[in-house]
């Protein structure tokens, strides 16, 4: 059989892409673009330490060997209770959805969508299922945000990709509660490829949230992410990166704006050995705009690196940009953020704000905010970065009122994450975040 | 002078010297309160009010290099500085620091754990606070916000004063608590720390000018002059310093500093800001 075909490879090959796309019984277009991918993939060097793109992270540390691409689930997964302990928030069914898809390892194993939603033309549902019953939206907008011969990693991303989630929303809907695509890897050695498309209509609104889990354990992940928003539409992404200490994690987001769409991103980042991603919204529009949030924390080894493009093509384009991190032991995160304002971007506003706090003395952050402007009448554009440990006088300040030092340091840590935490659309998704943070500072 | 019941001062500062970065600022500062009075620590720029305050308090930066601090009878000076407050003393700063994030509500409940030993219930924490925002003319919405982080001027002066108020120290440090007030502004605070004083609250109130004794009525003023204090009187010192600055007590103390001290000290004394 193919299932047995599959899980007893143990390398990523030509032949591992073929067999994938055979087991999904997929119309050749659709294998022929996996080939074309894995071509690229085949193309493109390993990193390299010596590259401006790479030479912030240890690539010694990065490495396909021994990782097989996984496989379907062998039991059958229909409830949360039948996932593993570990990867059991990943489905939470206390969660107040609109909608949410479920992949175990390589496959969807749950698909639902609320009624009223769904009337309302809403489709929700994995990328297969997607090919066979809306073949003509995948065909047109799947991977024209993300290029797959753009980036080694997305190319492998692209010859690999299974399970997947399509969140389409026609135009003039409005969906208030978030669709959630929850992914949890429960296959050690395995390299998962998920992929979001979300394509929202003129003047629609809706919110979806990513949560990626897994044990600590070697494994791989390349994630693709597209966010398509037409005029006046208005998006909101979370992306909750939960992979297990031992794992390598890439990821491309990017996200096109027609006229007047808004995009809000924010993104967690909290587990991982070693995480690459990189996130690009062009603003193509003009009066588009976007804010893009950023929580992240290290501890132990822990390695981030985050390359994020604000594109201003459109006139009177906002975008503002807000990362946050802390970086405990020896964690160390390097931010690389471009800001590139085009010529037709007149009237355009952006800002870029990096604040990372640092627990340990072995424990760095890098930020490196940069401004391309080449249009002659930007309405304003600016950055600013921090790095250091909590501020002596903050902590002074409280322990002038009777708390205690380490009390205090846990306050400011609390309120530095605030800011950002706060903002994320589900206070179960809050509290679940709350409670990794907690674990990581030891409490 | 009045002592209390047990016949021991409330606070002692014996021959404190205090270095910051390696130069010394204070250099042998003595005073003795007592419960129930208010002294007032009056000087010019740069003559270590400030540094008093914050060594009192025990900030990491002031490094005291001699003498002894007493709360009650204890030396403070190899305490933390929240165990200092745990034990009833308590700065009002003169520039709050912003903590972006932390919510003021849920800092004041912290802080009123920490120096009453116990957790107030919810109802009757909301009671007392109502109540002290209510004495210091202060919106309900703001223990909702960030602590000091875009208050006013007064926002913050009032806030201190507030936190004050829940605290209950038994020797509070004011440290140009009135700088930066309009007249209101000032009214109000100066009600507010003139309602929380009584027969067990010493209070050490230090000043630049002398607006807020308009308010405020110490019952002995002190004036410190590089460092030291130089003079020591009943209120009628400090109309003496509205009406002649300075500049007479550093050609009397300090004759040697005169050219460096700031030629604005007379006026500024009795203008107010």
């Amino acid at each position: 059989m193919t299932q047995a075909d599959t899980t007893t490879r143990t390398q990523i090959d030509r032949a591992a892409v073929e067999a994938l796309s055979a087991r999904l019984n997929e119309p050749d277009w659709v294998l022929k673009r996996r080939l074309e991918a894995w071509a690229a993939f085949e193309e493109a060097p390993m990193p390299d330490p010596l590259d401006e793109e790479w030479r912030r992270i240890d690539t010694e540390k990065l490495s396909l060997d021994g990782i097989a691409p996984c496989v379907p689930v062998s039991a059958d997964v229909t409830a949360p209770s039948s996932l593993p302990d570990s990867l059991r928030t990943v489905w939470d069914e206390e969660e107040d959805l609109a909608g949410r898809v479920i992949q175990l390892d390589s496959d969807v194993v749950h698909t639902s969508l609320d009624e009223d939603a769904a009337a309302k033309g809403v489709i929700v549902t994995d990328l297969h299922t997607a090919a066979a019953e809306h073949p003509e939206i995948l065909r047109e907008k799947l991977a024209t945000a993300v290029r797959p011969q753009e980036w080694k990693y997305l190319a492998l991303q692209a010859a690999l990709r299974s399970g997947g989630c399509l969140v389409y929303v026609p135009e003039g809907v409005e969906i208030e509660l978030p669709v959630k695509y929850g992914i949890g890897l429960a296959s050690a050695q395995a390299g998962l490829f998920p992929h979001l498309l979300l394509v929202a209509e003129a003047n629609s609104r809706v919110t979806v949230i990513q949560e990626g889990i897994s044990a600590d354990q070697p494994g791989l992940v390349s994630g693709a992410v597209e966010v398509l928003a037409g005029p006046g539409a208005n998006v909101r992404f979370v992306d909750v990166q939960r992979w297990g200490y031992g794992m390598q994690n890439f990821a491309t987001m990017r996200a096109l704006l027609e006229k007047d769409a808004t995009f809000q991103s924010i993104l967690l980042g909290l587990g991982g050995s070693i995480t690459k991603s990189r996130l690009d919204v062009k603003m193509q529009g003009d009066g588009s705009n976007t804010e893009l949030l950023g929580l992240f924390f290290g501890d132990r080894d822990q390695q981030f690196d985050y390359d994020t493009r604000q594109d201003h093509v459109g006139a009177r384009t906002e975008s503002d940009l807000l990362f946050k991190s802390v970086l405990s032991d020896s964690a160390a995160l390097t931010w690389h953020g471009v800001v590139d304002v085009q010529p037709s971007a007149s009237q355009s506003a952006a800002n870029q704000t990096s604040r990372n706090l640092l627990l340990s003395d072995k424990a760095s952050a890098a930020p490196t905010p940069i401004l391309e402007i080449s249009a002659h009448d930007v309405a304003s554009c600016s950055h600013g970065a921090t790095v250091g440990p909590v501020d002596e006088e903050q902590i002074f300040y409280l322990q002038a009122r009777g708390i205690p030092a380490d009390v205090a340091e846990q306050m400011l840590v609390d309120g530095f994450f605030a800011e950002v935490l706060e903002r994320v659309p589900s206070e179960r998704m809050q509290e679940r975040v709350r409670a990794v943070l907690d674990t990581k500072l030891g409490r | 002078m009045t002592e209390d019941n047990d016949g021991q001062p409330i606070f002692v500062i014996e021959d404190l010297h205090v270095s910051v970065e390696g130069k010394p600022i204070l250099k042998g500062v003595d005073l003795v309160i007592n419960r129930g009075e208010v002294h007032t620590l009056m000087g010019p720029n740069g003559s270590g009010k400030s540094t008093l305050a914050n060594s009192i308090m025990g900030h990491p930066r002031y490094e005291v290099t001699k003498g002894r601090v007493l709360l009650k009878g204890e030396d403070v000076l190899s305490l933390t500085p929240d165990q200092r407050a745990r034990n009833g003393l308590f700065l009002a700063f003169q520039y709050p620091m912003g903590i972006p994030g932390v919510v003021m509500g849920n800092f004041l409940r912290a802080a009123m754990k920490a120096r009453h030993g116990e957790d107030l219930p919810v109802r009757e924490f909301r009671k007392l606070l109502d109540e002290k925002l209510d004495l210091l003319k202060m919106d309900p919405s703001f223990v909702r916000r960030y602590v000091n982080e875009g208050f006013s001027g007064g926002e913050k002066k009032r806030a201190e004063v507030l936190q004050m108020a829940l605290l209950q120290p038994e020797l509070a440090v004011l440290d140009e608590t009135d700088s930066g007030l309009d007249i209101d502004a000032l009214r109000t605070v100066a009600e507010g720390i003139n309602a929380l004083r009584g027969p067990d609250l010493g209070v050490l109130l230090i000043t630049h000018y002398q607006r807020i004794l308009d308010y405020i009525k110490p019952d002995i003023v002190h004036v410190l002059l590089d460092g030291r204090i130089v003079k020591t009187g009943g209120p009628e010192l400090s109309g003496e310093l509205e009406e002649k600055g300075y500049d007479w007590i550093i050609q009397e103390f300090a004759p040697a500093n005169a050219g460096v001290a700031p030629a604005t000290a007379g006026s500024s004394a009795g203008g107010g800001d």
